[in-house]
C-alpha cells in the first residue's frame, strides 16, 4: 500500500523568537528534517526563543515524539527556550499525555 | 522502573532514544484471583476486562523511560478477580484498532466488551483476528492474562 506523504516543516523569523511550524504526517520519515531545520538555524542565527506549532500536524507516532523531545532539547542547548502550540490539536495532545511528558513541555 | 530509566540514561552515548513500558508483577491470592501491581513508563495504560463484562484501565501515568534522569514512576495494584482478564497492549495495537495515530483505547475497550468469548484465548483470537485483517503501519503486540 502506498500513501501520499505530506510533511512539512518551515522556520520563520530571525533572531529573537523562532517559530518551527510542522505540517502533515510528523512519523519516522520525518523526524531527522525537523531536527535538522532547528539545528541549521540555531546554528546560524541568535535566537532566545524557540516555538514548535504543530497545530497542523495529521499524525504523530512516536518518532514525531522523539522529534518532538529533541527540538526541546536542542533549543535548549542553544540557550533558547522551547514552546509548543497545541492549537487544540488532540492527537498530538493524547500522545503526549500517555508518554507522561506533557509538562516536559511549556506551551505558548 | 526508576533503576532501569538510570540505566538507559547513562548508559549510552547518545541521549536521544526512549522506550515505553508497562511492568506488571503478579502475586495470585490463596483464595484465587491475583494482585497486580503495574508501573507505567510512556505506554498506554492496560485494561482490565472483568468478569461482569465492565473494562477498566490501570495505572498512572509516567514519563518514558531513557530520556531523563530523576523520572519517578508510580505503582498502582489492583485486585483481579477469578476469571477476570488483563490485556496489555503497544501502541501499534491501537494504531489498527481505533485508528492510525488516534491513541483512543474507546474501541478497544468496545472490541473487548464485544468480545464472544471470555476466556485469555479467546480474547486473544478475538483481537488476533482484528490484528491480522489489517495493514499494520507499526509493529503490534498485546498479551492477555487471567487470574485463576
Amino acid at each position: 500500500m502506498t500513501s501520499a506523504r505530506t510533511f512539512g516543516v518551515r522556520c520563520r523569523g530571525g533572531e529573537g523568537t523562532l517559530h518551527v511550524d510542522i505540517t502533515g504526517e510528523l512519523d519516522l520519515a520525518a523526524e531527522p528534517a525537523v531536527v535538522e531545520a532547528l539545528s541549521d538555524h540555531l546554528t546560524t542565527h541568535e535566537v532566545s526563543r524557540v516555538v514548535i506549532d504543530v497545530t497542523a500536524v495529521t499524525f504523530i507516532d512516536s518518532s514525531g515524539l522523539r522529534a518532538l523531545l529533541r527540538c526541546r532539547d536542542l533549543a535548549s542547548r542553544a540557550g533558547a527556550a522551547p514552546a509548543l502550540i497545541l492549537g487544540g490539536n488532540d492527537g498530538v495532545h493524547r500522545l503526549l499525555e500517555i508518554a507522561g511528558v506533557t509538562n516536559w513541555f511549556v506551551y505558548a | 522502573l526508576h533503576r532501569l530509566n538510570e540505566v538507559i540514561v547513562r548508559g549510552h552515548g547518545s541521549p536521544e532514544r526512549y522506550a515505553t513500558l508497562a511492568l506488571a508483577s503478579v502475586h495470585p491470592l490463596p483464595g484465587g484471583g491475583a494482585d497486580l501491581t503495574l508501573a507505567l513508563a510512556g505506554h498506554p495504560h492496560p485494561l482490565v476486562l472483568r468478569r461482569d463484562g465492565t473494562v477498566e484501565a490501570i495505572g498512572a501515568t509516567a514519563p518514558v523511560a531513557g530520556w531523563l534522569p530523576d523520572v519517578s514512576y508510580t505503582d498502582v495494584t489492583v485486585q483481579l478477580g477469578q476469571g477476570d482478564i488483563l490485556v496489555m497492549f503497544t501502541d501499534g495495537t491501537l494504531d489498527v484498532v481505533s485508528g492510525r495515530g488516534s491513541m483512543d483505547d474507546t474501541q478497544l475497550r468496545a472490541l473487548l466488551t464485544a468480545a464472544p468469548g471470555r476466556t485469555a484465548s479467546e480474547v486473544a483470537d478475538t483481537l488476533d483476528d482484528r490484528l491480522s485483517g489489517s495493514h499494520l503501519s507499526d509493529d503490534a503486540a498485546f498479551l492477555v492474562i487471567q487470574a485463576t
